[in-house]
């Protein structure tokens, strides 16, 4: 470390003496029960299916399979909110490659299931890459073509018996024992690949990555802000899905014995939506039940069908298949896994009634659990107190900016961030017109301006969601002009919205978490197998999370769903998040929005404590008290450009500010300023500052 | 060059499964799927492909602009576009009946009817199933107009099987030759009553009260509901009018291609790509895009030899994805960007 005078020095170790949170606690047997139940139903199957009358052991293996494939699909599309429709491409492919490698290599079924599986991971990392840059609807219809074209390719390729289809080669086997399709033997082996699918995806889904894939599917924007690489984590999630296709493919292949094109339509993926959907597409336990319920359905209507109506009943299986998906989004979009929820809800709000510790919250009518109040000593420099002890949030990336010349508190203090001529037009119209801006440590810039004046679109060419049209920005002497929002934010900027976007279906707490996402580094592989990291930088993101609340006083609130808290508190876990992210420069637009008058002040209190810690913030507020109040300089912009930037006295007496706020009629009146300002008559005081 | 006279032929026992209609199988007028090996066809049949990818590129034109109403009213992409033309091209059939059986209703009346009712099934099924979901996202809309897909798609396959069926040409004769090329009658059906619905369209969208509504809601939604036009209806205006389109172009397509109850998802795609070639909001754009994206695909497919051309629609598929890839920016405006 270089001589430092960061206030940031006295910092406890990281995190070390923090009281551990223990949201993540919570209910540490649910994931087991829900595996003891699918297990329970899956590897009964043998028994209960044929008893049912209508279904054999096969429809058994279908369910499995197909279990595979919806899981693959409720993490891309239920976890991460991208549409790909390439599942009956993943699927062949699987099961091809283990039927072609058997053939031509001679490669035993094992091998061959694996270098499939590889190589559908290679390729749909490659695929990802190329076509998670494209959003929605058109991701879908671009992997819709793709399934098709594979389709095409199947049914036409020499290479895959052109039609006529090929053989899968020998069975599956381990030493003597050997599992070929129609025997239960083999579907034990699907049943249990099928269960270590459900148990990787789960612990993908609750983790690190799982709560990046969430951010991105809820907003996708917010999620770059906090450092999450949207293209990454969609990438992840759809290779790991497509990991799972292919060994469900090269499992079909060894079951069905000839593999043909015909199994591999387009309607493989709507089946595989449609299960998905039924299940519930942002849950891993409704996938089996969705996949069950389909299977059952089909099997009822061939078996019962003919007897009704007198025409071939495959027929019905398409319109069978549109009805229960349009009949399931319309009545229940959340699938089966939301009759699970409401039972859930029915049964903890029995439970709280009687247990002290719990109670209804009255907004959302989930469960709360009571968090005991915060250590008031490393609570530290809590809004709205004294600090006890002031402590920079900083993290690892602290020594960058020690590393400045003239770094720390000095009196000439490191320039953090530095905008030069930055302007941006949309199509022509100059929304923002060579606006220039010097950030310090320990500075509070406010930006002011009227309506429509560019503030917010400055705000987004700093954090990258907006490219500007020329200018540089930097943060502490790196370019970051043009960088995605992602890479900015691994330079220490952190923001908040103008509209809250918080993410939803996620905790206050696990949004805090994205926010200090690039503090920890575990991985989807870490996530898969819980390795000890896994569990190390959970521990330290729910530390930093739940510290980075108590500052803004949300603490207790950390287990409810965030956006059903009020607005204000939505406004206050939006700064929660940003502040976990320890950032050198803070971006906070309109923060005092919504607020009440001694919220408004609590809010000052924490910015100006966030400024001794040598933060950088900067400020759009139209709350005019609190932001004379706090910013050491304003710069106010007025239809994309820069009027002035100056001390807060200067620009509440500047003429040409007051013209630009209030008309010109009001200019002439001497502007008062002070802090007994509160009350004052006449338009000015709308700029002035103070009042307590 | 077999003459398009072709009399009226049901291909009844013609079992497609699968395979049915991959792509626009033209019977009559050069045959596509049977163009010759690398090149052996010679210049010569240059213009004929060339008529043959307008021909095409009409079809998909107006499953685009079908497209580009839906969307850019109500901000859903219509997966079922292609499955609303199959409808219109089966009640057609149904109507004109396949044979040319004279106790069947007149042609003109059968398209009439068939494009009512398809019509009137579009706007119902907005009612009913994207209306009250409207307020969802685009990608659970999108998946219920892939229930509405299937739905069709199994409504069409319930009473025809998976047969293929094919129709007479509007007007029979022998194709006529200008300059030497010889053009199936139909062709000039399928241009000219697309130029025609594109020049009602225009007149339509510029000219009346309703058109003008449209793409006010198109514009500005907000704005639109400010100045008392009901947003929720239009809605159903486009749809209705989407699946008009659509089906319109299933009627017209009927008598050069075999029609099979999976015959639509090919054509959504299709349609798609050349929506996006032409730029997602300019009707101009998509029709361009349309007739564009028919000529590649008949040149590409007639001039590379048997081993590419015999995967059929995948090769031009292919390309939709490389004008996705490279075309990025140029989408950024409307259909990329997330705004903060």
């Amino acid at each position: 470390m270089s001589a430092s005078s960061s206030p940031s020095a006295d910092r406890p170790g990281a995190g070390g003496a923090i009281r551990a949170p223990a949201p993540l606690a919570g209910r540490w047997w649910a994931p087991f029960a829900g595996l003891v139940a699918v297990g329970a139903v899956f590897f009964t199957m043998p028994q209960w299916m044929p008893a049912m009358g209508f279904l054999s052991i096969d429809d058994g293996v279908t369910v499995t399979i197909y279990t595979m494939l919806a899981l693959g699909m409720v993490l891309v599309l239920g976890y991460c909110g991208q549409l790909m429709l390439a599942t009956n491409a993943l699927f062949g492919v699987g099961a091809y490659g283990l039927a072609v490698l058997a053939l031509h290599q001679s490669l035993n079924p094992w091998a061959g299931l694996v270098v499939s599986a590889a190589a559908v991971a290679a390729a749909a990392a490659i695929i990802g890459i190329m076509v998670f840059r494209l959003t929605g609807h058109l991701l879908g219809l671009v992997t819709l073509a793709i399934g098709y074209i594979a389709y095409v390719v199947f049914e036409t390729s020499p290479l895959t018996g052109a039609g006529t289809g090929i053989s899968a080669g020998p069975s599956l086997s381990i030493g003597s024992a050997v599992f070929s399709g129609g025997e239960n033997s083999f579907f034990y082996v699907c049943t249990v690949a099928a269960l270590i699918f459900l148990v990787v995806a789960r612990n993908l889904v609750v983790s690190r990555t799982g709560r990046a894939l969430r951010a991105v599917e809820s907003n996708e924007a917010a999620a770059a802000s906090s450092g999450v690489n949207a293209t990454h984590y969609k990438v992840v999630a759809f290779v790991v899905g497509a990991i799972m296709a292919s060994v469900a493919g090269s499992l079909y292949a060894n079951y069905v014995g000839v593999v043909g094109a015909s199994s591999f339509t387009i309607l493989v993926t709507v089946e595989v939506l449609l299960m998905a959907v039924v299940g519930g597409l942002r849950s891993i336990w409704g996938a089996p039940f969705g996949v069950l319920g389909i299977v059952m359905f089909q099997a009822a209507l061939q078996t019962y069908g003919p007897d009704i109506i007198h025409i071939n009943s495959s027929y019905f299986t398409t319109i069978g298949f549109g009805v229960v998906l349009i009949l399931v989004l319309l009545l229940l979009p959340g699938g089966l896994a939301s009759v699970g929820k409401w039972t859930e809800r029915i049964v903890e709000s029995q439970r709280a009634s009687r247990r002290p510790g719990l109670h209804e919250t009255e907004a959302s009518g989930s469960t709360v659990i009571d968090v005991p109040e915060p250590d008031p000593v490393l609570v530290g420099a809590s809004a709205g107190r004294s600090p006890v002890r002031v402590r920079h949030l900083g993290g690892e990336r602290g020594d960058a900016r020690e590393g400045d010349p003239g770094g720390g508190p000095g009196p000439e203090p490191s320039c953090l961030l530095r905008a030069a001529d930055v302007s941006c037009h949309f199509d022509g119209l100059a929304a923002l017109d060579g606006v220039s801006l010097e950030l310090r440590a320990g500075e509070v810039v406010g930006l002011i301006g009227p309506n429509g004046a560019g503030k917010t679109t400055f705000f987004n060419c700093l954090s990258g969601h907006v490219q500007p049209s020329s200018g540089v920005v930097r943060i502490a002497d790196v370019d970051v002009t043009g960088m995605p929002p992602y890479r900015v934010a691994r330079h220490g900027l952190a923001r908040t919205f103008q509209n809250i976007e918080l993410f939803s279906d996620m905790t206050v707490l696990e949004n805090v978490m994205v926010g200090a996402h690039l503090s920890a580094h575990a991985g989807a592989l870490s996530a898969i197998f819980r390795l000890p990291r896994h569990w190390r930088d959970e521990r330290g993101l729910a530390e930093r999370a739940t510290y980075a609340l108590e500052r803004v006083e949300m603490a207790q609130h950390s287990s409810r769903a965030a956006t059903t808290l009020p607005y204000g508190q939505q406004r206050r876990v939006e700064i929660a998040r940003a502040l976990a992210a320890e950032p050198h420069v803070l971006l906070l637009d309109e923060p005092a929005a919504g607020l009440s008058a001694p919220e408004a002040e609590e809010l000052v209190e924490l910015v100006r404590a966030l400024a001794r810690e040598a933060l950088g913030v900067i400020l759009v507020e139209h709350n005019m008290r609190a932001l004379m109040n706090v910013a050491d300089r304003v710069t106010v912009l007025a239809s994309g450009r820069q009027l002035l930037t100056a001390d807060p006295d200067e620009v509440r007496q500047d003429p040409v500010v007051i013209a630009s706020y209030l008309g010109s009629s009001h200019v002439g009146h001497p502007a008062r300023s002070g802090a007994d300002a509160g009350g004052a008559p006449g338009g000015l005081s709308y700029l002035s500052g103070g009042g307590s | 060059m077999v003459a398009a006279t072709s009399e009226t032929v049901a291909i009844g026992a013609h079992q497609s499964e699968d395979r049915g209609a991959r792509h626009v199988k033209r019977r009559g007028g050069p045959m596509i799927e049977h163009m010759p090996v690398l090149f052996a066809a010679g210049l010569g049949q240059l213009p004929e492909t060339l008529a043959s990818g307008i021909v095409n590129g009409c079809i998909y034109a107006l499953a685009a602009i079908s497209l580009l109403v839906v969307y850019n009213v109500t901000g859903v992409i219509n997966f079922a576009v292609g499955d609303f033309l199959m409808a219109g091209a089966m009640l057609t059939l149904l109507f004109a009946g396949p044979n040319g059986d004279p106790h069947r209703l007149p042609l003109a009346l059968a398209v009439v009817l068939a494009v009512l009712i398809v019509t009137v099934v579009g706007a119902l099924l907005e009612v009913l199933v994207i209306h009250p979901r409207r307020r969802y996202g685009t990608i659970f809309l999108l998946i219920l107009t892939i229930g509405i897909s299937s739905l069709l798609e199994g409504g069409a396959l319930i009473p025809t099987g998976s047969l293929t069926y094919g129709l007479r040409p509007f007007t029979t004769g022998p194709a006529v030759s200008i300059a030497g090329v010889l053009l199936p009658r139909q062709d000039f059906w399928i241009v000219g009553s697309t130029l025609i619905v594109m020049g009602l369209l225009w007149y339509g969208a510029t000219r009346t009260r309703t058109g003008k509504a449209l793409r006010a809601c198109e514009v500005n939604p907000t704005a639109a509901r400010l100045v008392g036009i009901r947003v929720d209806r239009y809605w159903t205006i486009a749809f209705a009018l989407g699946a008009l389109l659509a089906a319109f172009a299933g009627a017209i397509l009927v008598p050069v291609t075999y029609a099979t109850y999976n015959m639509g998802i090919p054509i959504t795609l299709k349609a798609f790509v050349a929506w996006i070639l032409g730029g997602v909001e300019s009707p101009v754009g998509a029709v361009a895009g349309g007739v564009g994206f028919g000529v590649l695909e008949a040149v590409v497919l007639g001039y590379s030899p048997a081993s590419v051309a015999n995967y059929g629609d995948a090769v031009p598929l292919l390309l939709l994805i490389v004008v996705l890839v490279v075309r990025r920016r140029g989408l950024t405006r409307r259909l990329v960007v997330t705004r903060v």
